[in-house]
């Protein structure tokens, strides 16, 4: 909403800086985003009325003008512009005046002495630029400075009004909260009772009572096509940033401006059969707007319609069919009260806001019609003449907002704000903010405004004390509430050890979208579709993610394509499945397994580097043996490369290499792994038990085996494990070899078994019976061959 | 060697042998003197040997005499052994000199995203005063992500450009507010709870993304008020940013909260002097606030006449930006490794 300071001084003169007041009002809740000043002029261009217009004798583009600018002599000015005539005024630039730094002089053209410069707005100093003089009132006073004939000398409040406050979306409406906020009386220009020239009057039928509870309408019959808007009117238009377009649109935009009140104005011509019916749309109409679109109505939009056809859309725009034009000599006023919801219904179906939709869907005072109707009845007949009809009024008072009383508490006051405001002080900012105040036992029984459509209850009520009384008056406890804090659970897993883990294997959290592509979703989850967006921003962000891959798959590319030579990233987020909502963790790896460096031989990260981070994290659980990795296909990996991971028989997520399809299609060159784990099924945490440190002596011993290389070395080790007994500590693959010097179809692999007991030193002998055991087990069981 | 017997020609034996264990270079050397002089065939233990051969009154003189240039000898060996032994320790540790200034050997180490950093600062600042914290979906139904928040159908904020919807009418939440209703459906007062989380707007350019972070505040006790909420949100503030900012409450509106408020802090790069990011007023607008709205108590079984309570939201993109100086919030969710390496 922008205000016109010098309007809203005629209103409510405080005598506060414009600075002071925007502050008191964002601080009481109409936020003051900017002053902005008007644009002032040059003092030396004033207003001059054309006394004569010659043609140049040689060049018939130019005219020779004698312009009275209020001195004894009128003055020679040579002007180029196709529309200047005699009798009217336009700003002069006199000489010595400054045009956008350019001194203006008097000058020679084309023979003629020129001693100033006949405008144009641009000119003149405004934004607008029609390419022609800018033409003031004949009426203006010649020798004005433009800035004191204009009020130039103006600030325009920017408001930036929440939904709530529909009362102040008017030069009224703000000055009334001046007036509380500044303790200043507010002056209402007097409104007249417009006394009908003529009988004349339209039959006006509201069928959408229940919408329209109230409509005012008005003929005025005989108005001069050729009228214009003042300029003090067109000024304060523009100031509040509409344009001038014809004076009777012109009107009825200022009175909805000053007062609130859209306004609409029908050619009277146009109307068939003298009829105006509000009504809901039928099935199958069809209307083309103001703004020249047709529209196929929804049934059920509220319109204003003729006889026979819907004429404008009520509330939002009128039809362009009877609309005013140049030529209209009679009109049809409207100023009605229709609610909320129907305006509601009209923008959000036809996706168009107006200056008057904005106005009806917040509410618009349902008492100020007739008042609204006098006003532009008044200004019309002072600009374009004219003969008033008599002004109509239709109501159904069934419909019309009513306001009731409701009780205030003063107790209650203190219970929510935490201050004790003087009885007095609330009493005084309850009579400021309503129509109706009555002291009772407990505090007040208070009647609102019809205009405060937020005034409902005693909490709204209490808002508005607080408001105005000023929120930083209200003092700050430090006194916490008594809730059931976050308890501290050894037993689970915190999320930050597991990202720390992360974070010390080399990877950076991303955080993606969780709305992907379907298209490369699908390549990582055939089989569950995301749910789809009804209405998502972009094709590749059109369903609910499934898999954290595919975001983590686009935010590894861009690092890639940013020539990135390690990336390591992973993910902690909500996958959405048809029926839940599930935590996943996600990860990708990709290039160097540590940084370029000096000292340390470079080497790519593969599988076991993936596997062993995510080991680390198991290791939280303090049951990591009880995570088992199994060959199995995964959906987007590599056959030979992808393993499902249980946690103590249950699926808790996947790891593996990326299909090299999918890299080949984005041009990547080498390998790239990734893991997915539901998180919540791997937080249970076995509290740590103490084991006593041994005392005695270990035996080390290390076995080398040839074996058949498609042999699991998982069951190779349970084996060990069992052969061996309770003498093993520990046992470590510490190497394997497969290669030259061995038969293609076998590895050799080599363990380390450590013997150690906590109650007594082992013999020699024990130990020799264990690994006669294990070799003897691992020789029936994989066929393996000791090697010496 | 024949047995010198005479004192003399000990005396100039044993200056000899001195002068060699002096000039002796290296512990071979040394040793070699060692032998000569003291070992099993050594001059001075041969001469020991020939002893018994002298008279009884020769015995004891000569015998001593060898013994102390004996004893002498052996203390001249160990001096310079130790001597020659610090000279090759010296020059050994002097050619094991490394380059300190090299770099350490490393695995890379990673990071924290800056948006997860915040919510974890501020669930740790929320935390230690006291609140739960509590988590909600975040494909919504209408009732929890509207209705229930007393926005009511037809309220601008539900227009079809602001809110995901799915084609069962269900719909990606646009705030965390939604789990100020679950958390309270569960539980009865007191209540104190923050939840930080996801949400999503249709709505993309330069200021906005579809998705961003929330993180939601709620305390509903016997006797909460307008001045606590001043208070808990002075504490947070003057925490996060870990400086003595200023807050400015200013009446506002939001369905679910009466009376509402917007929050300022005096701007944290300028401090309040007036600067771009301010836009020279010297504030900044960081969040969101206010009483709960009695309607809300209605949907979840509080009583509004016994309990009160108040409510906050604020971006947690919008903290992380002011805390760290990040300028472009789409940055958070490209996930550029130059931007995440910087948040270690």
């Amino acid at each position: 909403m922008l205000v016109s300071s010098r309007w809203l001084s005629e209103w409510v003169n405080s005598g506060f800086s414009d600075a002071e007041i925007a502050n008191r009002m964002t601080m009481a809740g109409l936020e003051v985003g900017k002053i902005t000043p008007v644009e002032i002029c040059d003092d030396k261009i004033v207003v001059g009325k054309v006394q004569e217009a010659a043609t140049h004798p040689e060049n018939e583009n130019l005219k020779i003008c004698m312009v009275d600018v209020g001195t004894a002599d009128s003055i020679q000015v040579v002007c180029g512009a196709p529309n200047v005539s005699v009798g009217s005024c336009y700003p002069v630039a006199l000489v010595d005046s400054e045009i956008d730094g350019k001194k203006i002089q008097t000058q020679e053209i084309h023979g003629f002495q020129s001693n100033g410069m006949l405008c144009s707005a641009k000119e003149a100093g405004f934004e607008e630029d029609t390419g022609t003089l800018m033409v003031l009132d004949n009426a203006a006073t010649a020798g004005a400075p433009l800035v004191d004939y204009l009020q130039l000398k103006d600030n325009i409040f920017d408001i930036e009004l929440t939904p709530n406050r529909a009362d102040c979306i008017s030069v009224a409406g703000v000055a009334r909260e001046v007036s509380i906020l500044t303790n200043t009386p507010i002056t209402t220009p007097e409104i007249r009772e417009i006394p009908a020239g003529s009988n004349a009057e339209l039959q006006i039928r509201v069928e959408s009572m229940e919408d329209c509870p109230r409509y005012v309408g008005r003929i005025i019959q005989n108005i001069r096509p050729d009228a214009t808007t003042p300029d003090w009117m067109k000024e304060r238009l523009r100031r509040s940033g509409l344009r001038s377009l014809h004076p009777v649109v012109d009107v009825t935009n200022y009175v909805m401006i000053e007062l609130g009140q859209p306004m609409h104005a029908f050619d009277l011509d146009t109307i068939e059969s003298s009829c105006i019916v509000v009504r809901y749309s039928k099935t199958g109409e069809t209307m083309t707007t103001l703004d020249g679109e047709n529209l196929s109505l929804v049934e059920g939009t509220q319109v204003i319609a003729d006889e026979s056809k819907p004429i404008g859309l009520a509330g939002v725009m009128g039809g362009a069919f009877s609309g005013i034009r140049s030529k209209t000599t009679n009109i049809f006023l409207e100023a009605a009260f229709f609610t909320p919801r129907a305006a509601r219904f009209s923008v959000s179906n036809y996706e168009f806001r107006t200056e008057a939709s904005h106005r009806f869907e917040r509410g618009v005072d349902p008492y100020l019609q007739v008042q609204a109707m006098e006003r532009a009845t008044e200004l019309i007949l002072e600009i374009s003449d004219g003969v008033a009809g008599k002004l109509q009024n239709v109501v159904d008072k069934r419909y019309l907002p009513q306001k009731r009383h409701c009780e205030v508490r003063y107790q209650r006051i203190a219970r929510v704000l935490g201050v004790e405001i003087p009885k007095i002080e609330v009493e005084s900012i309850l009579k400021s903010v309503n129509k109706d105040v009555v002291a009772n036992d407990v505090g007040w029984s208070v009647l609102p405004h019809s205009y405060r459509f937020d005034l409902e209850a005693e909490h709204d009520q209490i808002e508005e004390i607080a408001r105005i009384y000023g929120y930083d008056l209200i003092p700050s406890s430090v006194r916490l509430g008594r809730g059931q804090p976050k308890k501290a659970r050894e037993y689970k897993v915190d999320l930050k050890d597991i990202r720390n883990t992360l974070h010390h294997a080399g990877y950076f959290e991303a955080i993606t979208y969780s709305f992907v592509d379907p298209n490369l979703q699908k390549k990582f989850v055939p089989s569950i579709q995301g749910k789809p967006l009804s209405n998502p921003i972009a094709e590749n962000l059109s369903v609910m993610r499934t898999s954290l891959w595919p975001g983590l798959f686009h935010a590894f590319l861009a690092n890639y394509r940013r020539r990135k030579k390690q990336i390591c990233l992973y993910e902690i987020g909500r996958v959405f499945y048809p029926e839940e909502e599930k935590n996943m963790l996600g990860g990708i790896a990709f290039g160097q397994l540590a940084p370029e460096q000096w000292g340390i031989q470079e080497r790519s990260i593969d599988f076991f580097d993936m596997k062993a981070h995510l080991t680390n994290i198991f290791e939280l659980t303090g049951s990591s043996d009880a995570f088992e990795f199994s060959n199995e296909l995964v959906d987007g990996l590599h056959p030979g490369r992808s393993a499902c991971i249980q946690f103590s028989g249950v699926r808790v997520g996947v790891v593996g290499q990326l299909h090299p399809d999918m890299l080949q299609d984005e041009g990547v060159d080498g390998d790239v792994y990734v893991f997915q784990i539901s998180v919540d099924d791997i937080v249970t945490r076995k509290n740590i038990q103490y084991k006593e440190i041994s005392r005695y002596p270990s035996i080390t011993r290390d076995l080398s085996f040839l074996l058949d290389s498609d042999i699991l070395m998982a069951n190779v080790s349970k084996s060990i494990r069992e052969s061996a007994g309770n003498f093993l500590e520990k046992l470590i693959l510490f190497d394997m070899y497969s290669g030259t010097g061995i038969d293609s179809n076998k590895k050799s692999v080599a363990y380390r078994l450590t013997f150690r007991l906590n109650s007594r030193t082992l013999t020699d002998n024990e130990i020799d019976v264990k690994i006669s055991d294990v070799i003897t087990r691992l020789n029936s069981e994989f066929n393996a061959e000791l090697r010496k | 060697m024949s047995a010198p017997t005479d004192l003399d020609s000990l005396d100039s034996l044993l200056e000899q042998a001195s002068s060699e264990i002096a000039v002796a270079a290296q512990e071979s050397e040394l040793e070699a003197a060692r032998v000569r002089y003291l070992g099993k065939k050594g001059v001075l233990t041969n001469l020991l040997k020939s002893v018994g051969s002298l008279s009884a009154e020769e015995r004891p003189v000569i015998g001593q005499k060898i013994n102390s240039a004996k004893t002498q000898l052996e203390n001249e060996i160990k001096k310079r052994r130790h001597v020659l032994r610090v000279k090759t320790d010296q020059k050994r540790l002097a050619a094991e000199k490394i380059d300190v200034t090299l770099p350490g050997r490393t695995f890379a180490k990673g990071g924290l995203h800056p948006l997860t950093r915040t919510i974890t600062r501020m669930e740790e600042i929320f935390s230690r005063a006291g609140f739960d914290i509590a988590f909600g979906p975040e494909i919504e139904d209408d009732f929890h992500n509207f209705e229930a928040l007393n926005i009511p159908p037809e309220h601008p904020a539900r227009a079809m450009q602001d809110t995901f919807y799915f084609e069962d009418n269900s719909l990606l939440r646009t705030h965390t507010s939604p789990v100020q209703i679950r958390y309270m459906k569960e539980r009865q007062p007191p209540i104190q709870v923050v939840a930080p989380g996801r949400v999503y707007r249709c709505d993309s350019d330069v200021t906005h993304t579809p998705m961003f972070h929330q993180l939601e505040g709620l305390v509903v006790d016997d006797s909460t008020t307008f001045a606590d909420l001043k208070g808990i949100l002075e504490y947070f503030v003057k925490e996060f940013f870990e400086s003595d900012l200023k807050l400015r409450f200013r009446p506002s509106y939001f369905p679910f909260t009466e009376p509402s408020a917007e929050v300022d802090i005096s701007c944290v790069f300028c401090e309040g002097a007036g600067c771009k990011v301010c836009k020279r007023s010297g504030w900044l607008e960081v969040l969101g606030c206010g009483m709960v709205h009695p309607a809300l108590y209605q949907h979840v079984g509080i009583d509004s006449e016994i309990y009160t309570g108040y409510a906050f939201g604020m971006g947690v993109e919008r903290f992380t930006m002011l805390r760290y100086g990040v300028n472009d919030l789409r940055l958070f969710f490209e996930n550029d490794l130059e931007m995440l390496y910087q948040f270690k």
